[in-house]
């Protein structure tokens, strides 16, 4: 006997933004849970600003903090070392419901996660200073000779990359103090020398470094406020690179050119171009899928290195994907290539010789498509209930539907000769599993049924003929499809799987949560990526044009 | 306890402490330096930690047996424990005489959409569970007990030392510990990083430290002047100015961590270990537990929590002696009776057995705690508590929550003992161990209140010595 509690009514597919006629069915499901983000205030009764489908500014936090990551980079790219300092030691922030790292609204500066900055600044800043080499990197160019001027055209110019804009009087008379004190607070150290560690050591501690500050702009009318040129340099680079700006786009800022839509697209164009974007692309992806989890994968019968394998061999196809080749979601979910090493080249049943390297390879177009074919896709995935965890993962993660959790339930007696047959019996139409299950669970994770627990194609299970057959019911209509290769074709096309990416990438470019607000925007750029197929880069390059990036809205007070 | 044992405890902390203490006696740091245990000897202050199994256990229910709870409430010795032969609890038969087992509380509120997130939402905050965000993203409206605790009886500033044994990525990663409504504290799971984080800048080394905070004091005058001004601005939501306050509160000048270390095998096994791996999830665990006890032997913290697995845990245990060793499916379908995380799938054959058995590897999990805070003479001063954010496996309800306490907190709470609190809300059990460990209302008077103001107030009195 099954036992089904409430919450049934949440499974529709896709909800419409209530009391919005300019919503059609379809459109993206908001996701009010994501903190940090809470919709821009709509007016009820009337339909106004995102509303009506215009694309509109939401409010965010204004003091957005940097993530592990972003500290990082910020602090490599800042004081010029080789390699990023390793943060892995610092306090873990609480897990964010877009599932990213760097919903900047929501992190905190807890003690541990303070100390862990303050140690950090330290080590690095004695480092620097210790070294005249490494001290002459960071040394802003013109410094006068010696005295005062010096202290201070050192605080001003190593200020304002920290920062990312030109100090305040209050700021340079301030931290000048400190730098005057260095020789008493670091003792055995030149009086130069001494003052640059203090000033370093305080600088990666300031909240104007910690938090990516906004709001200095002049508030219009309707509340919205126009960002500094100097806040939308921050704003791109950490879009982009997850780093501060460089001195192109500093100097772009300061001359007055980074706020229309056509600067911010040529300087973003520029961005993309830099290791720091591609490294940007390739973190995202490895979030979105969870590729880190691939590590300690061990299907039976392969050796312990093929989770290491399995990851490896996701990045480096994306990275091809969408870096090398400039593709976009369609090449994502349909390229029928990948890269390979011996051990995975036995799991696609390849015929040639692979050593250990990664190679490049041709796969059948008949069986393998893009991302969801791929070994560790499916093997993250296994077991009995594999099609219940691959469709509940494509309908959340690929195409944004508002699952509801399972429900409380009796176990019951489940039998059947093949897999789907199994999940058929209990989930299947007319059982009390098939609102969710029947309807948009397992036909996202049927099509899949060609492959076992560790990605290996099959034409039969448990001696029986695989029926990869289903039927999703999306938006625009329900779309029939038989094997991954249709399904991975029909999610292509729909306009679900394309506002779903694009709503990712805003969360992760923008560094903050979906709000209801974004719906327009979204459904313009994922149209394009559906039918015009503009690359991930494209994509990011329309996301940064928008009014929503170059303005901000304060949450409530 | 008796006065034997607390003169006991007292005496072997100031030999702990006694290096550190000559090191720097004469110094103009002393205030600074001078660990807070090592000058309270009349009082010494309580600790609480609280360890965390998920799913459930397996005690009477959905026409289960009882697997879990004694047999009859009242007075626990080792001899009633051991014939107990089929109960979990009876892994801890050697400590009969300083247990606590409180039957009959249960959470109050309903979840939102996903049981084992309003579970873990309520479990340490006796908190309502979030409208906004729902379903496993859902947060807790509330503190926890461990954050409360912290604020009132830890050295100031420093928070609860908050652990986790797996993944901190995931579907349900971290639950346990809030700084107050829908604050929810990262959890570490690396011993490692715990251990380096307690042992930074310590007071064994006075000349570093007093350069170091000289140094300190004038960059955190200017870092908290900036944020000072930020805090002024006009136009803050409330939540940037709670997270600018959080920070402000964090900065401290000098913030001097434990002179106490871990022998150097044990320090290199921490360093070795993956956390994430789940075939170590007993190593981890044990090693979090002896950072706990480390960190209230030498006051870096007197409130700790570990939650062991994530939110609804999937871990694949392998428990010695049980199976041949084998690797048992994921505990989350074992808790489910079926090969699923689901509604449905195929039933685990031995399910309940497994589960059973699941309940006394954590039971004896946390014997190997009290051993270890008994190994520093601690346990008396403090309690320690193994519970759960679910009732019972199979309907993973919000009934029954196993409450399995150790120590009196001073003699405060009752020893020996499994008592009934009568099917009452569990911010009461909350409430007596707040006043045990010796937090106290504003006008100085027993904590009452603790969690939703709409609870009903009070401790329960069967708790109490």
């Amino acid at each position: 006997m099954l036992i089904l509690a409430a919450g049934l009514v949440a499974c529709t597919g896709t909800i419409a933004d209530p009391g919005s006629d300019a919503f059609a069915p379809g459109d993206l499901p908001s996701k009010p849970g994501a903190p940090g983000s809470k919709p821009g205030a709509t007016p009820s009764g009337s339909c106004s600003g995102a509303a009506c489908g215009v694309e509109a500014t939401v409010a965010s936090s204004a003091f957005p903090r940097l993530s592990h990551r972003q500290w990082a980079a910020s602090v490599k790219d800042l004081l010029a070392l080789d390699t990023l300092p390793d943060v892995s030691g610092f306090t873990n922030d609480a897990p964010s419901s877009t599932g990213f790292d760097n919903t900047g609204g929501v992190l905190d500066v807890s003690p541990g996660l303070w100390a862990d900055y303050e140690e950090e600044a330290e080590a690095l800043a004695q480092q620097i200073a210790a070294d005249p080499a490494r001290l002459n990197k960071i040394l802003p160019a013109g410094l006068p000779s010696s005295g005062d001027a010096r202290a201070k055209a050192f605080v001003s110019g190593f200020g304002e990359r920290a920062f990312r804009r030109p100090l305040t009087t209050t700021e340079i008379d301030a931290f000048s103090a400190l730098f005057k004190q260095g020789t008493s607070l670091v003792p055995g150290r030149d009086e130069f020398s001494a003052g640059v560690q203090v000033t370093v050591e305080a600088m990666l501690q300031a909240p104007q470094f910690i938090y990516r500050i906004e709001g200095a702009g002049k508030k219009a009318a309707n509340g919205e406020v126009a960002l500094t040129d100097y806040e939308i340099a921050t704003r791109l680079s950490f879009a982009l690179w997850d780093s501060i700006p460089d001195a192109t786009l500093l100097a772009a800022a300061k001359a007055g050119q980074l706020h229309e839509a056509s600067q911010i697209a040529s300087q973003a164009q520029r961005l993309l171009k830099d290791a720091r974007a591609a490294e940007k692309l390739d973190e995202f992806h490895r979030q979105l899928l969870e590729l880190r989890s691939y590590d300690t994968l061990h299907p039976k019968g392969l050796p312990d290195s093929i989770g290491a394998s399995m990851r490896k061999e996701t990045e480096r196809f994306v990275h091809d994907a969408v870096i090398d080749h400039d593709g976009g979601l369609k090449q994502l979910l349909t390229a029928n290539y990948s890269f390979v090493n011996r051990d995975l080249a036995s799991v696609y049943g390849l015929s040639g010789t692979f050593g250990s390297e990664f190679t490049r390879a041709d796969l059948d177009a008949t069986q393998r498509a893009g991302l969801l074919t791929q070994p560790g896709f499916l093997a993250y995935r296994s077991g009995d209930t594999a099609p219940i965890l691959r469709g509940v993962f494509i309908n959340l993660k690929f195409l944004c539907a508002d699952l509801p959790p399972p429900p409380v339930f009796t176990p019951p007696k489940l039998v059947g000769d093949t897999r789907r047959a199994r999940v058929d019996a209990v989930t299947g139409v007319g059982t009390c599993g098939e609102t969710c299950h029947a309807r948009m669970i397992n036909p996202a994770g049927f099509p899949l049924e060609n492959f076992d627990d560790a990605g290996r194609y099959r034409t039969q299970d448990n001696g029986h003929p695989v029926d990869a057959s289903a039927s999703y019911p999306f938006a625009d209509g329900p779309q029939s499809y038989d094997g991954v290769i249709e399904w991975t074709r029909t999610l292509d096309q729909s306009r679900e799987a394309h506002e779903c990416y694009v709503r990712h990438w805003l969360e992760y470019s923008f560094g903050r949560g979906y709000a209801a607000g974004d719906a327009p925007l979204v459904r313009r750029v994922a149209a394009e990526s559906r039918t015009a197929e503009i690359s991930v880069k494209q994509l990011l390059v329309q996301l940064v044009q928008s009014p929503s990036f170059r303005t901000r809205i304060s949450e409530a007070p | 306890m008796s006065k034997v044992g607390r003169e006991r405890t007292a005496v072997a902390r100031r030999v702990f402490l006694r290096g550190l203490g000559g090191a720097v006696l004469g110094l103009p740091m002393l205030d600074i330096l001078q660990p807070r245990r090592a000058s309270a000897q009349a009082a010494m202050p309580g600790f609480a930690v609280f360890i965390r199994q998920g799913n459930g256990v397996a005690q009477a229910g959905n026409g289960e047996p009882e697997r879990f709870w004694p047999k009859t409430l009242g007075a626990l010795t080792t001899a009633s424990m051991m014939a107990d032969s089929d109960r979990a609890i009876k892994e801890l038969a050697s400590y009969a005489s300083k247990l606590l087992l409180v039957r009959g509380t249960r959470f109050a509120f309903p979840g939102n959409g996903c049981g084992h997130s309003g579970g873990g939402n309520q479990v340490l905050t006796a908190a309502k569970v979030s409208d906004d965000p729902k379903g496993q993203h859902s947060l807790a409206m509330g503190e926890s007990v461990d954050n409360r605790m912290a604020t009132a009886i830890n050295p100031a500033g420093r928070e609860p030392l908050t652990l986790l044994t797996g993944n901190t990525q995931g579907y349900l990663p971290v639950v346990l510990s809030y700084r107050g409504p829908k604050q929810l504290r990262g959890a570490e799971n690396d011993p490692f990083n715990a251990y380096k984080r307690m042992t930074g800048l310590n007071a064994a080394d006075p000349m570093t430290v007093s350069q170091v905070s000289g140094r300190r004091k004038s960059v955190n005058d200017l870092v908290r002047g900036q944020l000072k001004t930020f805090l002024a601005r006009t136009d803050l939501s409330a939540e940037d100015r709670r997270r600018l306050d959080l920070h402000l509160s964090s900065v401290r000048d000098v913030e001097v961590k434990m002179a106490c270390t871990l022998p150097e095998m044990r320090q290199r096994e921490l360093d070795a270990v993956n956390p994430v791996d789940g075939n170590n999830y007993i190593a981890v665990t044990q090693m979090h537990m002896d950072l706990v006890a480390l960190a209230f032997a030498c006051d870096y913290s007197r409130v700790a929590t570990i939650q062991m697995g994530q939110g609804n845990d999937a871990t694949e245990f392998t428990i010695p002696g049980f199976r041949n060793g084998a690797k048992l499916p994921r505990f989350h379908q074992i808790s489910h009776r079926i090969y699923s995380d689901g509604a449905e799938g195929d039933p685990i054959e031995g399910a309940q057995e497994m589960h059973h058995e699941i309940d006394k590897l954590h039971a004896r999990l946390f014997k190997y705690l009290l051993d270890k805070l008994s190994s520093y003479s601690l346990l008396d001063s403090g309690v320690a508590v193994w519970t759960n954010d679910l009732g019972h496996g199979v309907s993973h309800n919000y009934q029954n929550i196993p409450w399995v306490m150790a120590g009196s907190c001073n003699g405060f709470l009752k020893q020996g003992a499994y008592v009934d609190a009568g099917n009452v809300t569990h911010n009461l059990l909350f409430n007596t161990l707040l006043t045990a460990v010796g937090a106290r209302k504003a006008d100085g008077s027993p904590v009452d209140d603790f969690g939703d103001p709409s609870l009903k107030k009070g401790l329960i009195a069967a708790m109490m010595a």
